[in-house]
């Protein structure tokens, strides 16, 4: 092997996401860079999106770091590394190949990751890696260097080559006394105890040391040798992880996982590329008319301000408002063309895709149940939501996905894939009520009626929603009496009537055009699976010359950018309804094909045009807008609750803690048990309710319900959440600005910024800064942050929950959540409170929920 | 999928097709055809408490006691000896001795059935809906179609409480937010947002207040006449009306003499005691939660284990419902008030290996209490151990149209989902015999 990995130091741009965790991915560039490659490596099923640095893992991920035994990775922990001292993991995946004949029988050569800890001019080292056991196979091991020698611990299994693994190792203790654990593809392979009175050896706590992926590295060389082979997605977290929270892959299934799904991958990709092509080919020859658009777009609406164009511009697009430093940058900049780089800038930044996950969630139904599926409960496929806005995947390829509702080898709770789509639980006739909403979603057809009677007024009748479901279902389905409704004998013309009986076979066949948009389909459209019904329905649904899908795409996206659709309602079109501006729409159709499907074109031209940027009757924050905005504007994490509750049962949904308002599900408790509770979540899903979430989404929903009512307020004032956002704990960025030297009044400035957006006039400044000036100056303590209390550390476990002991464990972290946050006691007590009612009366302004 | 067009053919528009279904030209559902049924009585009361016993209550051994069984020898039959009771010649079970007192103000329901039986879940939405989960429509709870057909009873005063955790089950389905539930699990705290933080004295309010007339002077100002904004600053308003109106205060159940919260007894009893303010204040609908399922470590699903201490949660129930009755009856409430006893299914009179019982949809046992019916009379008959309904059965829609009819709804009352008729009941009948 002649490529490797150069001496990469990732400190730069090294970031850890809000729980202090760092993320290692190789990306596709860089593995491209660092051809030729083992062998290809595919799809990896992630449970977990945990931090930025190189991002969370995304379908699909072909890349991974090929180290040959002389490379290394070496990552400086930046200063305010958190942890990593006393309670931490590590864990990524592994690939040790065959030919790698090298293999140590003592001692660990094949590092997969280290860390050192200076101390004193003399060093302590913790690693895992490979060594070879008896029978020269590879064990999964672990190296401790301590003053008091080595320390070697190897795992009881050995590690099959050529073949992907997870390791995971586990400390938690202290220098006196530790306990070190380590996984192999989940499941515990060793353990050992430091310290105390069995082993004199400790560690010494690494804390912010750099570590090394790939090799143990001495002044800056490589040791002896390093690993050889292929490791990725490494995570590093400051606490200690249970097996549960570990990134996961499917085990065993996980080989043929990574070689059928890279196959797939570029099949879809050629597919993909050549029926863009062809669209492109076919949209040339449409008559378009740009001078529609542009007369539209060029519209001279009164335009708003630099200030409020942004904060517009970061919740359209980001789905928060932007932070201080944003602001005061973008309304520092002079260039003429800032608006047109700001949008370019948010456009490109990954959470574009938070930004457009709730509305996905809302309209595809997704409803995934962490206790039991039930009551129409669908899987949880938002994770693939997310990869595929992330990667901005186009957009017919997403509908198409979506209606294979493929695993792509995974199970069908996966929630990096659309599996869970085909889900509906306790529904009769699943494929019934998906393709109602994929028609809803997809082509503006509703198609509700349909289940139990023929459509009194649109033109469609029960048999049509049963043959696109017996398409979805790949395979005939026979229609249950509970789908065929009971008419009562009338003699009203026009009455009810039912196209089906019960017990009747519905074959997939005979679905040659698509009712409202038929066109007839041109030969080289052919599906991307041929031969599969779920490909042939999403062909026709989806085909370039099938205008209907494009129209309402894009019409989908003007009415969330201008809160009215072009054509309204949205996903309701049965009887066409004339488009306000039918040139318009079509002309941006057009694009739309003609681009590849590209949302974010689209969105660019939109965003860019004097139209959006001028003034217009103005909308309520969504649910997820106003959390995450409040999170960001203090830079706090949710401290939220792994939302689970079956630990130990691979087959359950259990979806990480949230770091985004998307990414809370309902918290189902029909059983009203203490103990299955979550109680920071509930926090926070109390607050997003009060502003029109629905966790439970039975049914799919293009518009949430825009009432405002005296709850709303309520949760902003009170709401145990809220008073989370106002305390000025040492988490608090806010309580970080009161620190700084400044002159008062350009504190009070950046408290406007940090939640308006916006600077105080006179009269505001002139008002917060006489509250404010009293003891400004004495503000400072002196006293040291406090250390940090996590909120709960209570998880809810379905084999206890009926112990009294953990409704008790429940009740108590409840009441821990209700008194909140520990103020910081950097600050004077009196001063704290002042900024903190500051706070308050900033977030409780409407224009704080009002998007500008 | 060819191309047609019946449009052409049909002389109706959406308009027509609704009139004709609000009038009933044309019925449809899901189930059997259904004829049109006799005009109902209407009752009068004006709000509805309903405790519900998450888990399913043993009729068996509670409210339709049938041969005493032997969990041990696994003997079929109830756990526990009867009583006889203020209804004669019908007997319930030995744990239930305070509230046998009170029966001649109840009515028993004894041959409740559905045809769910495997999850909680399910039976739960059917007995809150009164329907099974289409997947096509969201069917609203009783407390939200009886918050939507009565309205508030009071200003400041929401119609619809839960003391329990939020769910769908609950839940105002097609009715929209406007007619869901505030909910609560900590009586002593209320529901969240209602209070002020405990660290915010008067004057740091005050404080907070002050500051916040400033901005949002300033926001209507900016905005121009922008309704958004306007709507927002009258809610505020309204939350401000909320929190230092009389409504707030409802929750301090310090207030309530020392002799009074002890006769409802533990946590349950006090929630009772919080539903008996509730309507006092003018709730409509109030559901209490039964949730102390550590008691027996099983709550009411008494499967194994859960069996040998289910009297702790009968007594509990005991004590708590019969306050709950005197108190209101006492205060002359009682008759305007209608209590409910509901749980998702019952049990069979059969053991499982464990001495447990399981789930048992055929039959099951429910409860009403007041709300100006003909109480003193037990409604159904099971068969000799209660495996099935032997005489009068009483279907969930028959149920939901009973409670809609106490509480003065017609229970042939058509909603609408959108543009699509929905019957408020699937097609049930309210039980004749407890209207005067």
């Amino acid at each position: 092997m002649v490529a490797f990995i150069s001496l990469a130091c990732f400190s730069q741009h090294g970031r850890a996401d809000a729980d202090g965790a760092f993320h290692f991915r190789c990306e596709e560039q860089a593995a491209a860079s660092s051809a030729p490659r083992l062998r290809p490596i595919g799809i990896r099923q992630s449970t977990t999106t945990s931090g930025d640095l190189i991002g969370p893992i995304a379908l699909p991920n072909r890349g991974s770091w090929q180290f040959d035994g002389r490379s290394a990775i070496v990552f400086a922990a930046p200063s305010d590394t958190k942890g990593f001292a006393e309670n931490f993991t590590w864990e990524g995946f592994f690939l040790s190949p065959a030919s790698n004949t090298y293999l140590p029988e003592t001692g660990i050569a094949d590092r997969l990751v280290t860390q050192f800890a200076f101390d004193k001019g003399d060093w302590t080292r913790l690693a895992i890696g490979l060594v070879a056991d008896r029978d020269g196979s590879p064990r999964l091991c672990i190296e401790l260097e301590g003053f008091d020698g080595r320390t070697f611990g190897m795992g009881d299994r050995s590690v099959t080559v050529d073949r992907w693994h997870h390791f995971a190792l586990v400390h938690e203790g202290t220098a006196a006394a530790a306990r070190i654990r380590w996984y192999l593809d989940y499941e515990l392979t060793g353990e050992l105890f430091l310290g105390g009175q069995s082993n004199q050896n400790t560690l010494r706590p690494p804390g912010k040391a750099p570590f090394t992926i790939g090799a143990r590295l001495k002044q800056g060389q490589v040791v002896n040798r390093g690993f050889q082979g292929l490791i990725d997605e490494v995570r590093l977290v400051p606490r200690p992880l249970q097996v549960a929270e570990f990134l996961r892959c499917d085990g065993e299934a996980f080989e043929k996982v990574i070689d059928t799904a890279w196959q797939r991958e570029q099949q879809r990709e050629a597919f993909w590329g050549d029926r863009h092509r062809w669209a492109r080919k076919q949209a040339a020859s449409w008559a378009a008319e740009p001078s529609a658009i542009d007369a539209h777009f060029r519209r001279p609406l009164p335009p708003i301000s630099d200030a409020a164009f942004l904060r517009r511009l970061s919740l359209a697009v980001r789905g928060r408002i932007p932070t201080v430093d944003e602001v005061e940058a973008f309304l520092a900049e002079g260039r003429p063309d800032k608006r047109s780089q700001a949008i370019d800038r948010l456009l490109a930044s990954p959470e574009w895709a938070d930004g457009w996950v709730g509305y996905w969630q809302d309209v595809l139904a997704e409803n995934p149940s962490v206790v039991f599926p039930t009551l129409n409960n669908s899987g949880a496929f938002r994770q693939w939501i997310y990869d595929s806005f992330r990667d901005n995947k186009p957009f017919d390829q997403f509908a198409t996905e979506l209606m294979l509702m493929d695993d792509v080898g995974s199970s069908e709770r996966s929630v990096s894939t659309p599996a869970g789509f085909a889900l509906a639980t306790g529904n009769d006739v699943p494929m019934a009520m998906r393709s109602h909403v994929a028609m809803k979603a997809f082509a503006a057809i509703d198609l509700k009626c349909a289940r139990c009677h023929d459509s009194p007024v649109d033109d469609f009748r029960q048999a049509d929603l049963f043959l696109l479901a017996a398409y979805l279902n790949g395979s005939p389905l026979e229609v249950p009496a509970t789908s065929v409704a009971a008419i009562a004998k009338t003699n009203v013309p026009g009455a009810i009537t039912t196209s089906l009986t019960a017990g009747q076979i519905i074959r997939p066949a005979g679905l040659t055009s698509y009712w409202l948009a038929m066109p007839e389909q041109p030969d080289s459209l052919r599906p991307c699976e041929p031969g599969n019904q779920r490909a042939e329905l999403a062909a026709l649904v989806t085909a370039p010359t099938n205008s209907r899908f494009s129209d309402v795409i894009v019409n989908r996206l003007w009415k969330r950018y201008f809160g009215t659709g072009l054509i309204e309602p949205v996903d309701h079109w049965n009887e066409l309804p004339a488009a306000l501006r039918p040139e318009l729409l079509r002309g941006l159709s057009v694009q739309f094909v003609e681009s590849g499907y590209d949302l974010k074109a689209l969105a660019r031209q939109i965003l860019g045009s004097d139209v959006w940027q001028g003034e217009r009757e103005r909308r309520l924050m969504s649910a997820e807008q106003v959390v995450d905005s409040l999170f960001v504007a203090v830079g706090k994490d949710f401290q939220a609750e792994t939302l689970g509750v079956h630990a130990t049962d691979p087959g359950a949904v259990q979806l990480p803690r949230p770091r985004r308002g998307w990414q809370f599900s309902a918290l189902p408790n029909e059983r009203d048990r203490p103990a299955l509770g979550m109680p920071v979540n509930q926090t926070i899903v109390d607050a997003m309710t009060a502003f029109g979430w629905n966790g439970s989404r039975q049914q799919p929903r293009s518009e949430r319900e825009a009432t405002t009512s005296a709850l709303q307020p309520l949760m902003l004032f009170n709401g145990l959440m809220s008073q989370r956002i106002v305390c000025l704990s040492d988490q608090s960025t806010i309580t970080e600005l009161c620190l700084l030297d400044a002159p008062l009044s350009m504190f009070v400035d950046r408290l406007f910024i940090t939640i308006l957006g916006r600077r105080p006039d006179a009269e505001e400044r002139e008002q917060f800064v006489s509250l404010l000036r009293p003891g400004y100056e004495q503000r400072k303590t002196g006293k040291p942050a406090r250390q940090f209390v996590p909120l709960s550390t209570f998880q809810p476990d379905w084999r206890k929950h009926l112990e009294p002991e953990q409704t008790r464990l429940m009740l108590d972290a409840q009441q821990h959540v209700a008194r909140g946050e520990l103020p910081t006691v950097r600050l004077t007590s009196d001063f704290r409170e002042r900024v903190e009612d500051v706070m308050w009366a900033l977030m409780n302004s409407p224009e704080f929920v009002v998007i500008p | 999928m060819n191309a047609r067009s019946r449009k052409s053919d049909s002389p109706f528009t959406r308009r027509d097709f609704h009139r004709l279904a609000a009038t009933g030209a044309m019925s449809l559902s899901t189930g059997t055809a259904w004829a049109a049924a006799p005009a109902t009585t209407l009752g009068k009361a004006e709000a509805c408490v309903m405790l519900w016993l998450g888990g399913g209550m043993c009729h068996v051994d509670t409210f339709d006691p049938k041969p005493l069984g032997d969990p041990k020898a696994n003997k079929a039959g109830s756990a526990y000896p009867s009583i006889t009771t203020a209804i004669p010649g019908v007997n319930v079970c030995q744990h239930l001795a305070r509230t046998a007192q009170l029966l001649d103000r109840a009515v028993l329901l004894r041959s409740l059935s559905h045809p769910l039986k495997v999850d909680h879940a399910d039976s739960t939405n059917l007995v809150k809906t009164g329907r099974i989960t289409s997947g096509t429509v969201i069917y609203p709870s009783l407390g939200s179609l009886i918050s939507h057909e009565r309205g508030r009873r009071e200003d400041g005063v929401p119609p619809y409480i839960v003391m329990g955790y939020p769910n769908v089950t609950r839940g105002p389905g097609f009715l929209g937010s406007q007619y869901g539930y505030l909910y609560l699990t900590d009586p002593a705290a209320g529901p969240t947002g209602l209070r002020r933080p405990h660290n915010v004295d008067g004057s740091r309010q005050r404080r907070r207040l002050q500051l916040l007339e400033v901005l949002r002077r300033k926001a209507l100002a900016r905005a121009n006449g922008d309704a958004t904004t306007e709507d927002y600053d009258a809610a505020i308003d309204d939350a401000q009306t909320l929190m230092n109106g009389s409504f707030a205060k409802v929750f301090d159940l310090a207030k309530e003499r020392a002799s009074t919260r002890e006769r409802y007894g533990g946590p349950f009893g006090q929630r009772c005691l919080l539903a008996r303010r509730l309507v006092e204040a003018g709730t409509r609908f109030v559901e209490v939660a039964y949730d102390l399922n550590f008691k027996n470590g099983t709550g009411w699903d008494t499967h194994r284990h859960g069996q040998a201490d289910q009297h702790l949660l009968i007594q509990d129930l005991d004590q708590a419902l019969s306050a709950l009755v005197e108190d209101l009856q006492s205060r002359g409430q009682l008759d305007r008030t209608l209590v409910v006893v509901a749980t998702e299914f019952g049990r069979p009179p059969d053991f499982d290996g464990q001495g447990g019982r399981g789930h048992q949809s055929e039959t099951f046992s429910g409860v009403l209490f007041g709300g100006g019916l003909k109480t003193g009379q037990a409604i159904g008959v099971t068969d000799d151990f209660g495996r099935k309904v032997a005489a009068r059965p009483i279907s969930i829609p028959d149920f939901h149209a009973t409670v809609l009819a106490t509480m003065g709804i017609d229970p042939a009352t058509e909603l609408f989902d959108g543009d699509r008729p929905i019957p408020i009941t699937d097609h049930g009948t309210a039980i004749q015999e407890v209207f005067t």
